[in-house]
């Protein structure tokens, strides 16, 4: 082994004892890097193609899983497996029975929207996706998905489960796509009350049970209980999908505006099958002309970070 | 120069588990307590084979990680050089203290590893993180003993051996 004192002329991949200059031309870097990176736009290709290298690893990390999941399936006994099986086609009856009701409300539905020339609403459309079981960091809210630009995958897209809205893809790669969930502390989402049809703005608070929605009117019309559905303002979404549930309504005294706070009504990361829907297209007016450098059209449902 | 090669491949060997081992999937409760491993691996060589992890290679590290995390290009690397730095510049000192003092040293740069990444997190608009944040340096502090005295034996091992073959 050298000691510490012969190397004089360290190498950059190498040396024992630290060189104060090439801690600092490295942290220069590091911090351009960074910022560079926070512009967006400037290395999403590189972070893209470089997503690519990285799915055979992030096969080979879920791998003990998947064979805990393998043994666990095989050695769960056939009652079992029987019972699940009768319970789910008991369920799918139901569900089939709802459907058949729902298309028929829907055809009335249809004929009324018609009649009073509303909103046109696009049928969803999207890409099954499977979330891909990662531990990505635990504080921030992130998922990393099974497909990626291959599949259609691209950054913006929307991602909802059988029970609402779940987040966006932020980053895609040909085989695997990041995305982050409306819980988010950088996300926002346009949101619209079933009831009565008041707007607001949902925003992440870094907690998977909470959304808040700030700067609310302290008149406004909300209450406990009340159902947040997607806008097709900010176009990422198809209107009418399910976001949350409102929990709490404070109205300070001392304050200029009211706060509510929403329990999402999907199942964030709990669900494995997503499915990816693409940004509407543009209905409305034109879009405003940007200032150079900035790449959404609009503040809502845009995440900040990549 | 032989054990140098044969040090080198045990790094990129032990690199690489940490690296995985970071991105397994455990309960919530589990996850949180994760402790930082490509931190404690490089600073187990840092200390023991400063001929191998340098600056550099914590750098280049760094970004591999960032890539697999998907966190910020640039974070992981800023931090481990840091890391790597700090231990190298008190490495004299730190390779003669007994292991739970050494422990209690891994202990203070894994703090100011989080506190780094608090402040990068801060910087592009997180909001405050919550109090289990800080379990992961005392988790890390736990397991450097084990950590240290696995890769210590197996660098021993090998030097045995190939004492041996000669």
């Amino acid at each position: 082994m050298m000691g510490p004192g012969s190397n004089t002329q360290a190498p950059l991949f190498a040396g024992g004892r630290p060189g104060t200059l090439k801690l600092v031309v490295l942290l220069a870097l590091a911090i351009m890097l960074m910022l560079a990176d926070r512009q967006r736009g400037f290395l999403v290709a590189v972070r893209e193609r470089a997503a690519t290298l990285t799915a055979p690893v992030y096969w080979l990390a879920s791998l003990p899983l998947a064979g805990i999941e393998a043994i666990h399936l095989a050695a769960r006994d056939r009652d079992a497996l029987a019972n699940e099986n009768r319970a789910l086609r008991e369920a799918l009856l139901a569900a089939q029975t709802e459907l058949h009701q729902r298309r028929s409300e829907g055809e009335a539905h249809a004929r009324v929207l018609a009649l009073v020339e509303a909103t046109r609403r696009q049928a969803v459309a999207g890409t099954l996706v499977r979330l891909v079981d990662l531990d990505l960091d635990p504080f921030r809210h992130r998922l990393l998905l099974d497909r990626g630009s291959d599949a259609g995958l691209a950054r913006g897209d929307g991602l909802i489960d059988a029970f609402g809205v779940v987040g966006q893809v932020s980053a895609a790669g040909a085989n695997s796509a990041f995305a982050i969930l409306i819980t988010d502390p950088s996300h926002a989402l346009p949101v619209e009350v079933s009831r009565n049809g008041v707007k607001s703005i949902a925003y992440g608070t870094g907690d998977a049970t909470r959304l808040a929605l700030p700067n609310l009117p302290l008149s406004v019309d909300l209450s406990v209980g009340d159902r947040l559905l997607t806008t097709a303002v900010g176009g990422r979404f198809p209107a009418g999908i399910p976001v949350g549930e409102i929990t709490a309504v404070e109205r300070p005294t001392d304050a200029a505006f009211a706060i509510a706070y929403a329990r999402p009504l999907s199942g964030l990361g709990r669900n494995r099958e997503l499915l990816a829907v693409k940004p509407i297209e543009w209905i409305g007016p034109p879009e405003p002309t940007l200032p150079p450098g900035r790449s959404t059209p609009l503040p809502s449902a845009v995440d900040q970070e990549p | 120069m032989r054990m140098l090669r044969g040090n080198y491949r045990m790094f990129l060997i032990a690199v690489a588990l940490s690296l995985l081992f970071a991105l397994l999937p455990l309960p919530t409760w589990l996850a949180v307590m994760k402790p930082m491993s490509l931190a404690l691996v490089l600073t187990y060589f840092a200390l023991e084979a400063p001929e191998i992890a340098g600056l550099g290679h914590a750098f280049v590290l760094g970004l591999v990680a960032d890539v697999l995390y998907g966190s910020l290009l640039g974070e992981h690397a800023l931090r481990m050089v840091i890391l790597v730095y700090l231990t190298l510049r008190f490495r004299h000192r730190l390779r003669f203290f007994p292991i739970w003092q050494q422990a209690g040293a891994v202990f203070a740069l894994l703090l100011n590893d989080r506190v780094l990444d608090l402040w990068i997190r801060m910087m592009s608009g997180s909001s405050w993180p919550p109090l289990l944040f800080w379990l992961s340096p005392m988790v890390g502090m736990a397991v450097w003993p084990w950590v240290f005295l696995l890769l210590d034996g197996l660098r021993l091992r090998r030097r045995q051996a190939q004492r041996e073959r000669h």
